[in-house]
């Protein structure tokens, strides 16, 4: 059981992440993988020009990796991977990778379905939406705390 | 005498910056007094009274009660979401 996790300050290549990932399995049967993008109009239908995600220096990339290893503790998967985005992040572009690796497709969807749910949640980010007719931070959604609740723990 | 840095993150930054430098002239103190002087001393940090911001010590998250030493970092941050 592996986990892994890093914090993407430029680029975050989604599939060259997922090439790098497969590349480093040992005879697993079934990888998931998820890409998160920045979306170009917010939940109140106005367009988005820029989304900033903010992080602390320590307490984000501890929480990254916490999160991976948590969901590697809690299926049977053999590799749990996250990348994810800091700083400012345009419409479009990538802000987290996650993928899961297992002998069977189950514990994969599983484990990147619950590593999802928890980071929308519990990631140490703070995200702020802007465009023309100004900014706002962005909290989770009754939908993300519903989903994070999904699960036991 | 007590001197700890003190910083902001998420929504309470729009309000307060990032960073201050705080001195008190105690020999201890928690993160519940912190949050109360700051509040005392600045009209916007009445906002840090609200349960949903948290706080943590040397980036470890800890409860109000829990006591900072001199030298010791302080964040407040708001609701938190990442993915």
């Amino acid at each position: 059981m592996a986990a892994s996790a890093n914090l993407e300050l430029g680029h975050l290549d989604a599939g060259q992440e997922l090439a790098r990932f497969v590349a480093g399995l040992d005879g697993d049967g079934a990888v998931v993988s998820f890409t998160g993008l920045a979306r170009a109009k917010a939940s109140n239908g106005q367009a988005v020009s820029c989304l900033r995600l903010d992080w602390h220096p320590e307490m984000t990339p501890r929480s990254l990796i916490e999160l991976a290893l948590a969901t590697a503790a809690r299926f049977d998967v053999s590799d749990v991977r996250v990348v994810h985005r800091a700083g400012s992040i345009a419409p479009g572009e990538a802000i987290v990778f996650v993928a899961a690796a297992s002998a069977h497709r189950r514990q994969a969807f599983l484990a990147a379905d619950y590593l999802m749910d928890r980071l929308k949640t519990e990631a140490m980010f703070w995200k702020h939406e802007s465009g023309p007719s100004g900014g706002c931070w962005i909290e989770p959604t009754e939908q993300d705390r519903a989903d994070r609740a999904r699960w036991s723990d | 005498m007590i001197r700890i840095d003190v910083s902001f993150y998420g929504e309470i930054s729009d309000r307060l910056g990032r960073e201050r430098a705080m001195v008190f002239a105690a020999d201890d103190i928690t993160v519940g007094e912190i949050r109360a002087e700051l509040a005392r001393q600045d009209e916007a940090a009445a906002i840090l009274l609200k349960p949903q911001i948290r706080v943590a010590v040397d980036s470890r998250v800890v409860p109000d009660d829990a006591q900072v030493a001199s030298g010791q970092s302080v964040v407040f941050f708001s609701i938190v979401s990442g993915g």
